[in-house]
């Protein structure tokens, strides 16, 4: 779309590992991606296939240690996060950059008050408003039904769905100008999702901020992401315009997902449409990474890994036989 | 990784073999296995020779007196300075040169390799025979505290109602007596000799793993694998010990690795006291002995006795802690700050 | 509020309760003898009695009406014939009974009943026999005084016959509830055959049913009577009074300091984990932590205050003595607080919620100081409050060591004294702090944790 003008944000083969340089667990291993302003991308796939770390990445906040960043950039506003300073990078994180995680419950602090906390947010970044006043306003923002009480709540005396619109109004404090939600309604029960995801729709028509929307349900990301980004074992295997991936998925693995029907158990999904387990990134097979659980397997995908080829001028796909892929 | 809540964790496989995996990757844990191996073969030793001592009816030779071999000082432990000896039969000084000392030292290394004590009597053995007696106490505290805190802890956690109140309110009271003079109480009680130290260590030691587990059989007991086994009409005994136990049996394992060197440690002051053992070279003993002889520059005896109870201590400890983090991390703030 | 705490109190009678019964236990029954503990193995039977009279030791346990005496010891004839030991006309033998032995009482003749002591006047005592009376034989049990026994006025007519059983050789058990408080001597008249007896018992009869050594304890507890010590004769609460103190001034700032350093390293361990200064920290508290707790004493006073004279090295004149007893507990207990609060510490770290204050930009000191140490208080808090019944009981070695005359100092003298009811009062009273610290923390635990509620 407006891929043209300058990017919000622009990653280049970030590599993100875990364990020692001599045994690393290849997190994230070559991600390049670029996010224009104003646009909602999705980033989907299993769970432990690295869309956390790539998405927290993108403001340094994967802890280090355990995590070393080991090659590439992430270019926000041409300048690469990487390279800055941790004041360089706290005035980013919250104001910039904010993020949504996915059980509000305990990523909420739990021995301060929600008004507290998004206070918080706001007075590490912003002098030009009263707090208390803005508080309330953010509160009633987010579609809070009696701000002033749940500003003085503690996290665990507010409902799932309106710890989550706690979580939002926090993010949103400073009016960033990318918001990552990392599975923001994967804890929270189906009929509070829709709310969810309309009151991200509504929040972002309002502020003009671009959305990373992190998820392993493609029903979510049918409805609001323009392009979506299929991640596997630390890589992306697929990008594309969401209609064209959905429809004519040109990857197995991607293919693989829209069959599944994701299950819950506990926090943890699993797909049953794909045989298997993502592979731990301590472990990862040689060749194609995916060829072991691959439906369509064959000796080259067992020894060569696949390279990203065009698809068309505005997607491409990790699959020597991507040609092959069967429509869903 | 894999999903198993809500599945029968039955033989906890799959557990024990990650926590192995794990603990042999840790060089640290490795070591201190390396260490306690190494203790343990030397209390075996001990245990042998106390054995044949008896066997045979004389006077162990870590007893024998030796007036001749007083205060000996293994020769590495001595600067090689010249010094001025008497010739007792003439009366006479003369000089003996460092080397000289330092080589007729070494002489004596074979036989008295850390020295002897103020009765002559040789300091390693005594160290042996403290770690025979410390593995005893270790060993026979354990097989009183833990089959009393295992039993206790299932049957509260399993039946609840009664049962639970009833244990609970048990623990509770144990708890609630200060622990240290607990011990030295029972211990007086029972009278001087080691049945005292394991009863009152026994005694003590089951409170705190009896909670943890009645915690985890809690945790345990409404899983689908326990409920399947209740369907299928097994016995409450079966289902305890066969089914349950197996599932939270580690705690057991960590809690007996911390609590081994308590109990040493206990040992130690109750026979310092005077109260633990009699008569025999137990490490509290040999710090009683020796400390009144560092008052007159005997610092070797003292300096061997910390170091053996401080290695199989430290081993002890991170062992336990490495099991621990293997085989449950959630145990790592429990059952600790009950220190003096 | 006011409900849950007076729930909690009402809890905390079982507690006590349980308390009471287990020291109850461990010093009335397992113990055998408190005056014998107390007093030695060695000293007069008499002694004992008088001892065990003052203090109650000789009623009944639990309840009923007849407790042993030691003024006749139930007597073992399986060794011995003991009180008859060498007496004329007595001969132990072999008998089908399960202790294999009795002894026997030639006819015609009255046998004294050798008592250790004089009797406690205004007591009253039975006598209870098991025995066997050969065929044609009558025996009889009458108060008398050997040295005055007119015989021919048949005194043993007044006494007690031993009922004669159908077929004599049947054991029969006699009990003689006849004694009147004043009778201070028993004898035994045989006349037609022999008298054998298996089991002869001399019990002393309380005042009524529950006059025993459990209501006594219970009620010396009521009046907060803590009794007398055996050692200094002083009465015990007084002596714990005069100890709280010293021990206080020695643990307090044992705990405050060691506490406040603890946390301390534990948060620059949390700053800097997973660097060299973290791991540093790690070893040397496992490191102190295994150095045993005498050795720190012993050397510390040996090196610092003997041979360095840094110190004074024994004694409590003045406050430059209790430095080096607090600096030991200190040190010596460094590595467990270090341990145990990094541990929190860093268990916080890892929780989801700062993870989300680091994304809102909080700096990472604000991060620790702020959002890490407020949930790791929580923690913090109930385990300092937990603590507290232990600086009452003072440190037992320190105080000792260095002189000290608290509580720890007494416990260590009462045990090698044997001084049963000192012990028995310091566990009782460290007993009931605990019970009490542990209400605290729940009370803490709701102030400082807004999830908790107390309902
Ligand atoms: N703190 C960590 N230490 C070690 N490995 C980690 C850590 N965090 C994540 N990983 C590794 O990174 C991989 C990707 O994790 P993540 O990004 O959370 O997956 P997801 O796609 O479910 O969000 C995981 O398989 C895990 O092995
Ligand atoms: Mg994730």
């Amino acid at each position: 779309m407006n891929k043209a003008a300058s990017p919000l944000i622009e990653v280049q083969d970030l590599q993100v590992h875990f364990g020692s340089p001599a045994q690393p667990v290849r997190a994230v291993d070559g991600v390049s991606f670029q996010i224009a302003p104003g646009e909602t991308i999705a980033l989907v796939g299993e769970s432990g296939c690295g869309k956390s770390v790539t998405a927290m990445a993108l403001a340094r906040l994967v802890p280090e240690p355990p995590a070393r960043y080991v090659g590439g950039q992430i270019l926000y506003q041409g300048r690469d996060v990487l390279q800055q300073d941790e004041d360089a990078l706290r005035a980013i994180r919250g104001n910039e950059i904010s993020y949504i995680f996915q059980d509000p419950g305990s990523s909420l602090n739990p021995v301060f008050r929600i008004g507290y906390q998004i206070a918080e947010a706001i007075e590490l970044h912003r002098s030009d408003v009263p707090t208390r006043q803005e508080v309330l306003d953010l509160l009633r923002w987010v579609g809070m039904p009696d701000p002033a009480r749940a500003a003085r709540a503690y996290p665990h005396e507010l409902s799932g769905g309106m710890q989550q619109r706690a979580m939002i109004a926090m993010a949103l404090a400073c009016h960033p100008r990318l918001l990552v939600a990392d599975e923001p309604t994967t804890a929270l029960d189906v009929t509070i999702q829709a709310q969810m995801l309309a009151l991200l729709t509504r929040l972002q028509a309002e502020l003009g901020m671009a959305i990373l929307l992190i998820t392993h349900n493609l029903g979510l990301v049918a409805g609001i992401a323009e392009r979506m980004h299929v991640m596997y074992a630390g890589q992306f295997v697929e990008a594309g315009p969401t209609e064209a991936v959905l429809r004519a998925p040109r990857h197995p693995y991607t293919r693989g997902l829209l069959h599944a029907v994701p299950r819950l158990e506990g926090t943890r999904e699993r797909l049953t449409g794909i045989d298997g387990m993502v592979p731990h990134p301590a472990r990862l097979p040689g060749g194609c990474r995916f060829h072991p659980r691959c439906p369509m397997c064959q000796t080259r995908c067992e020894v060569e890994a696949p390279s990203a080829a065009e698809v068309d001028d505005t997607r491409w796909s990790r699959c020597h036989f991507w040609s092959e892929v069967p429509p869903p | 990784m894999s999903a198993t809540t809500a599945t029968a964790p039955q033989s906890g496989h799959s557990l024990w073999q990650e926590a192995r995996r794990r603990l042999r990757r840790n060089r640290l844990a490795m070591a201190c296995l390396w260490i306690i191996g190494i203790y343990t073969a030397l209390a075996l030793y001990g245990e042998g020779v106390y054995r044949w001592h008896q066997w045979r009816d004389v006077t162990p030779s870590y007893q024998r007196t030796d007036l001749d071999k007083q205060y000996l000082q293994p020769s590495y432990l001595r600067a090689p300075f010249a010094r001025e000896q008497m010739d007792w039969a003439t009366g006479e000084t003369y000089t003996v040169s460092g080397w000289q000392r330092w080589g007729a030292g070494w002489t004596r290394l074979a036989q008295h390799p850390l020295g002897t004590d103020g009765l002559g009597r040789d300091v390693f053995q005594r160290l042996v025979q403290g770690t025979r007696i410390a593995y005893q106490v270790g060993i026979i505290t354990s097989l009183i505290a833990i089959p009393l805190g295992v039993l206790l802890g299932c049957l509260a956690g399993y039946f609840g109602g009664r049962t639970d109140d009833f244990i609970v309110w048990l623990y509770s009271t144990f708890a609630a007596i200060p622990g240290l003079l607990f011990i030295l109480a029972i211990a007086m009680v029972v009278g001087q000799g080691l049945l005292g130290v394991y009863l009152g260590i026994g005694l003590t030691m089951w409170v705190g793993l009896c909670r943890l587990i009645r915690g985890e059989v809690i945790k345990h007991r409404d899983r689908p694998y326990v409920a399947a086994a209740r369907a299928l009409g097994l016995s409450h005994v079966r289902i305890i010990f066969r089914h349950i136990l197996p599932n939270v049996f580690h705690v057991v394992i960590v809690t007996f690795t911390l609590r081994f060197p308590a109990a040493i440690g206990t040992e130690v002051f109750l026979s310092f006291l005077g109260i633990g053992v009699q008569g025999e070279p137990s490490w509290g003993i040999m710090i009683s002995n020796a400390r009144l002889r560092l008052w007159h520059g005997v610092w070797w005896e003292m300096a061997f006795v910390t170091a053996a109870i401080f290695f199989i201590v430290l081993a002890f400890n991170l062992l336990g802690d490495a099991l621990r983090d293997a085989l449950d991390p959630r145990l790592r703030t429990e059952g600790e700050g009950d220190h003096e | 509020m006011a409900r849950y705490i007076l729930r909690r109190i009402l809890q905390m009678i079982p507690t006590i309760f349980g308390v009471i019964v287990i020291t109850f236990i461990l010093f009335n029954l397992v113990g055998g003898s408190p005056g014998a503990m107390t007093l030695g193995h060695h000293v007069s039977p008499r002694l004992l009695e008088e001892f065990d009279e003052v203090r109650g030791f000789n009623k009944p346990l639990l309840m009923g009406l007849w407790s042993g005496t030691r003024a006749f010891e139930d007597a073992d004839f399986s060794r011995s014939a003991s009180p008859w030991q060498g007496k004329k006309g007595v001969q132990r033998q072999a008998v089908d009974t399960r202790s294999g032995w009795a002894v026997s009482f030639a006819p015609d003749e009255s046998h004294l009943i050798p008592l250790r002591f004089p009797l406690h006047p205004e007591t009253r005592f039975r006598w209870s026999f098991r025995y066997r009376l050969s065929e044609g034989a009558h025996a009889w049990i009458f108060p008398a005084d050997a040295d005055e026994l007119d015989k021919d006025a048949e005194p043993w007519r007044e006494g007690t016959p031993f009922p004669a059983a159908p077929d004599w050789r049947q054991w029969r058990t006699m009990i003689d509830t006849s004694a009147q408080p004043d009778q201070q001597q028993w004898m035994l008249y045989v006349t037609g055959g022999t008298l054998e007896i298996d089991i002869v018992r001399l019990q002393r009869r309380a005042n009524h049913w529950f006059d025993s050594q459990f209501v006594h304890y219970l009620d010396q507890i009521r009046r907060f009577d803590l009794g007398y010590s055996s050692q200094t004769d002083q009465p015990i609460g007084q002596m714990i009074r005069a100890g709280i103190i010293p021990s206080l001034t020695l643990t307090v700032p044992i705990f405050a300091i060691g506490l406040v350093l603890a946390i301390c390293i534990s948060l620059v361990c949390a700053f800097f984990r997973d660097t060299w200064l973290d791991r540093f920290f790690v070893v040397l508290s496992v490191a102190l932590m295994s150095i045993n707790y005498l050795v720190w004493i012993i050397v510390g006073q040996y090196v610092l205050a003997f041979q360095w004279g840094w110190f004074p090295v024994w004694g409590y004149e003045s406050m430059a003595y209790l430095l080096l007893p607090i600096l030991i507990g200190v040190v010596s207990g460094l590595g467990t607080d270090v341990r145990f609060y990094r541990t929190v510490m860093l268990d916080e770290m890892y929780k989801e919620y700062v993870r989300t204050a680091f994304a809102k930009g909080v700096s990472r000191k604000g991060v620790l100081f702020k959002h890490v140490l407020k949930n790791a208080l929580i923690t913090v808090v109930t385990n300092v409050v937990i603590a507290i019944p232990f600086l009452y009981t003072g440190s037992l070695l320190l105080e000792s060591f260095f002189g000290i005359p608290g509580l720890g100092y007494l416990g260590i003298n009462a045990i090698n004294s044997s001084d049963v009811d000192v012990i028995r009062a310091i566990v009782l009273i460290g007993s009931v702090l605990y019970v009490v610290a542990n209400l605290f923390t729940d009370i803490c635990y709701a102030w400082v944790d807004p999830r908790v509620k107390l309902t």
